[in-house]
């Protein structure tokens, strides 16, 4: 069996990073992942803002890690081409005088922790932002928040990391450890066992689960959702800058901003629950969520107009707010990257290197040298449609599939799928194919091109139609050939 | 740029008879475009009978309606472009497409004729709440699924919504050997054709729960229930009614939506009872030569329709003319929607096709003008809400400019 040097549990956005970071390294490295494809957790659901801790509470790790994250991502994200929208800024509204109050302390404390800061009277906000409600009566303004692309951001840093050797194992789920004196010697998942000098921990919300398989522990996840809405590219431009309002009790504040796609992402509620597969939206939740933020701040959104989707994703809070990163206590070789809530996508490679260091002082791998023929950066890649005409007709000459719209609301063609199913890291389910190039992702939500893209995976891959998936085991769509059915595709 | 008098997108029934219409006149270079292997549009997945009542007198399958046209289409020898999309169309009428044959192409137009047909509503537009897995369809993608492909989309089936489509496919899935527990409908009446209420639903005992809708979806890798409830007159949930189905298929036929995303960026003025653009008798949006006809117009029932519009559009677009006035219409009071929005002047006569928002055994239709003089009235028996209905107004009776279309209400109520 192989043995590696590094081992990661978890591909969400914590894991990938570290498989970017570590792979700079003459390392064997791989990660395990219990899904069908990278960012299937929380990296997939939330509010993809870049932000230095506007609201992070000093001394705490949450506000270490995120000092200075914004000018560590952006160079990552222009190494590896993956999009985002740089300092487009935060409106907070302030409806009355209290709310305002809470601003001015706001300001107070983002100044006081070196972030550009200030109140804007209500007709400076309405300049900026003419959709928003004109009952306001002034805003806090700050310009250091991006807004990024947190599962493309985890897709290339899972890529860069494969093109540097990194071995990605999905569907492969951790369930035990073995133990030998004080190191772990092995981990289990259903199917196989893998070695490896270290092991890290970066399973989100089971992040818990995955350590109390090594020792006891003394932290605990306790999920904590929050809901969104998604709206057409129609409504894309109602705002420019991250708008938000100051929260109730019942939430924290709440935001509605422009994607890097140019949809309009609204939410988020934060509430605790139990059921950590529970990523279910509820009724009274959405309610909430448009009276208390989207009508109140823009009020010409509508509750279901334009909404081409509503998603819930999971924050993996620890009960004392904080991360948990740091060395098992009763081994020596497996640590512990647990608790990674918000801000952990702005976070995820400063926490990354911090990590590394930490590998390093366990001693399990003795060379740390960079890798001869390290390959910094990820091919550039551009969508069929967003090439000229001369360009995209050089592809489609060599190869007619790229004239092939299959996805005809993202506009996606035949090659780019075939071509991501045979990319680096395989996307062979429906979510992964979703995630690489946002098949299904518009406003018919996969209605006409769902069945094409089954029919591309089983042609590529040879897998029957019948176990295509939309991710895990169990997630199948279709059931058996009809009766008059065609059989001719076995 | 290869310069077209008319560029016609979407080779559906539609677009078939606009060609075909176009094409009289032999100098004309005319192209329709159509994204699939073949023309027909979503006719060639309806294999179930009752398409051309009205047109050819008989009664054909989806597919052989669309023969037909396809023969003509033929004849005619009309530029065909097949698995070909259109990508882009701008205010200067230029069309972009993108084909495996011919790579990406633009041409220019001096009329455009959409014929895109709609696409159906999803989970995502009712925002039905609940967990986000495999096992929902909608009506439409189930019908491509098992017509098409060939494949069974799920063993028990629960149905929202009791739109023609989705009562055509729990008969299919019936016979096809799955479970259809139970249509819900959230209104007091069903939206599909008696017709198909009867032998689709009726004839196979699977019952339809009007006033009931789903409220939740369960399930962690498929779907596993659904919640549903009774709605009470404002379509609020009744509370105490709530009960879970167990399934591991919710089929969605809630309705179809005009295809309008193409031309979105145009300004072209929009409807927002049809949701599609406002078009004149002509089928003429409100940019001089860019036409809507068939589905992305307005969702029709009748293709029949469907292709005696097309055949406006295609004389429409050859002719040339000066400035146009007009006459608009309205609605309000009981119509759900008025086709067409605007009537060119000086045409003698004018169909116009309405709505209704609920069944009427008797009431009464009143076209009004801006100074709420009556233009026309007629008084109607059994007016159905399933249906669009038509009448035809002679230019000779219109006074005024602006008109409104309005529905008394049910006159042995009051
Ligand atoms: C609602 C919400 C809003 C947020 N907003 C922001 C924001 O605006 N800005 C910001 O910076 N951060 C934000 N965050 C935080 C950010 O999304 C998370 O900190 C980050 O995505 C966590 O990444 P992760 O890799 O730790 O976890 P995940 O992405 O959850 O990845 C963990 C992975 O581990 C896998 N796994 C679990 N158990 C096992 C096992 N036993 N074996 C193998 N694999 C396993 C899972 O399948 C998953 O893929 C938000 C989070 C949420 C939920
Ligand atoms: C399931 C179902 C059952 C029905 N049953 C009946 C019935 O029993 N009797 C009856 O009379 N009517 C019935 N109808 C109605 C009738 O079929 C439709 O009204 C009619 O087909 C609409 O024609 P269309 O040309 O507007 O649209 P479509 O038939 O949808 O055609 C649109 C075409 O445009 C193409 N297209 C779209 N965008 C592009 C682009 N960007 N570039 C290139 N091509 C594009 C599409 O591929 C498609 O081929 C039914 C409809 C459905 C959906």
């Amino acid at each position: 069996m192989k043995k590696y040097d590094v081992l990661i549990i978890g591909a969400g956005i914590i894991g990938c990073s570290l498989a970017y970071e570590l792979a700079k390294y003459d390392l064997e490295i791989a990660v395990l992942e219990k899904t069908s494809y990278v960012a299937s957790g929380a990296t997939k659901a939330n509010s993809a803002m870049l932000h230095e801790g506007l609201s992070t509470k000093p001394g705490t790790l949450r506000a270490k890690f995120v000092k200075n994250s914004r000018k560590l991502l952006t160079e990552v994200m222009d190494k590896l081409h993956v999009p985002y929208k740089e300092g487009i800024g935060l409106i907070t509204v302030a409806f009355n005088e209290q709310e305002l109050e809470l601003l001015k302390k706001q300001r107070d404390d983002a100044l006081e922790n070196g972030l550009d800061a200030r109140i804007l009277s209500k007709e400076e906000t309405l300049k900026l932002e003419p959709n928003i409600n004109s009952g306001i009566i002034g805003a806090f303004y700050s310009k250091s928040v991006s807004v990024i692309g947190p599962y493309e951001l985890c897709i290339a840093l899972a890529e860069n990391a494969s093109y540097n050797k990194t071995d990605f194992y999905f569907n492969e789920e951790v369930i035990s450890v073995e133990k030998y004196q004080n190191r772990v010697i092995k981990v289990k998942t259903k199917q196989n066992e893998y070695q490896a000098k270290i092991y890290i921990n970066a399973a989100g919300l089971y992040s818990d689960t995955v350590a109390s398989f090594v020792e006891d522990i003394d932290f605990r996840i306790q999920p904590r959702k929050g809901e969104y809405f998604l709206y057409d590219k129609k409504y894309g431009s109602t705002v420019s800058h991250v708008i938000s309002v100051l929260g109730n009790g019942k939430s924290k504040g709440m935001i509605v901003l422009p994607t890097i796609h140019g949809n309009l992402l609204a939410g988020s509620s934060a509430v605790s629950i139990d059921d950590k597969e529970d990523k279910g939206t509820t009724k009274e939740t959405l309610d909430m969520i448009y009276q208390e933020a989207i009508s109140k701040m823009i009020p010409s959104l509508s509750r279901t107009e334009g909404v081409i989707t509503c998603f819930a994703g999971l924050r993996a809070s620890e009960v004392n707010e904080d991360y948990i990163i740091g060395k098992a206590k009763t081994v020596k070789n497996f640590i512990n990257v647990a608790g990674i809530q918000s801000p952990g996508l702005s976070s995820c490679i400063a926490i990354a290197r911090y990590v590394i260091e930490l590998c390093k002082q366990t001693q399990e791998v003795e060379l740390w040298n960079i890798k001869n023929n390290y390959i910094a950066e990820n091919p550039p890649y551009k969508r069929i449609v967003e090439l000229n005409e001369d360009e995209a007709n050089d592809l489609i000459r060599k190869n007619a599939d790229y004239g092939e719209i299959i996805c005809r609301c993202e506009l996606v063609t035949k090659g780019e799928i075939i071509d991501a199913i045979h990319s680096i890291i395989p996307a062979t389910s429906i979510d992964a194919i979703k995630r690489k190039l946002r098949c299904g992702m518009g406003r018919c939500q996969g209605g006409f091109c769902l069945e094409r893209i089954i029919k591309i995976i089983h042609e590529e891959t040879g897998i029957d139609m019948v176990e295509i998936r939309k991710d895990c085991v169990g997630s199948n769509y279709l059931i058996k050939p009809s009766k008059g059915g065609d059989k001719s595709h076995d | 740029m290869t310069n077209y008098d008319i560029v016609i997108i979407g080779g559906g029934p539609a677009g078939m008879a606009s060609a075909i219409s176009a094409c009289k006149n032999k100098d004309s270079k005319i192209l329709l475009i159509e994204r699939d292997q073949r023309l027909g549009g979503i006719l060639n997945q309806c294999i179930h009978n009752g398409f051309g009542l009205q047109y050819f007198k008989e009664e054909l399958t989806g597919p052989s309606y669309a023969q037909r046209f396809i023969e003509l289409v033929k004849e005619k020898n009309i530029e065909v472009l097949l698995n070909t999309m259109v990508i882009d169309v701008s205010k200067e009428k230029i069309v972009t497409y993108l084909s495996p044959e011919k790579g990406m192409k633009s041409i220019t137009a001096k009329a455009i004729i959409f014929s895109m047909g709609c696409r159906e509503r999803t989970r995502e537009a009712l925002t039905i709440p609940g967990d986000r897995v495999a096992g929902i369809y909608t009506a439409g993608t189930a019908q491509y699924l098992l017509n098409i492909e060939g494949y069974m989309p799920g063993k028990e089936v629960v149905i929202l919504g009791s739109g023609d489509i989705g009562l055509i496919m729990a008969r299919r899935l019936t016979l096809e050997g799955a479970k259809v527990k139970a249509v819900f409908e959230i209104m007091d009446h069903p939206g599909g054709l008696r017709r198909n209420i009867v032998q689709c639903l009726e004839d196979y005992d699977i019952p339809l729960f009007l006033s009931h809708t789903v409220i939740k979806i369960i399930g962690k890798n498929r779907v596993e229930a659904v919640e549903v409830a009774e709605v009470d007159a404002n379509k609020q949930i009744i509370e105490s009614t709530k009960k879970i189905y167990s399934c591991d298929t919710l089929l969605l036929s809630v309705g179809l939506l005009p295809e309008i995303e193409l031309f979105s960026k145009l300004n072209i003025e929009m409807d927002s009872c049809t949701k599609g653009p406002i078009i004149n008798n002509f089928m003429e949006t409100t940019l001089p030569k860019i036409y809507a006809c068939g589905n992305v117009a307005y969702v029709h029932d009748l293709v029949d329709i469907v292709s005696f519009e097309g055949k406006i559009a295609g004389e429409d677009a050859l002719k040339t003319y000066g400035s146009r006035d007009y006459y608009t219409v309205n609605s309000s009071k009981n119509i759900t929607m008025v086709i067409p929005q605007r009537l060119v002047k000086n045409e003698y006569t004018y169909t116009i096709r309405y709505r209704v928002n609920k069944d009427y055994r008797k009431t009464r239709l009143i076209l009004k003008n801006e100074r709420g003089e009556v233009v026309y009235r007629a008084n109607l028996n059994n007016l159905s809400s399933a249906e669009m209905h038509s009448f035809v107004l002679l230019e000779n009776k219109i006074s005024g400019n602006k008109l409104n279309l309005e529905l008394e209400e049910n006159l042995d109520e009051k």
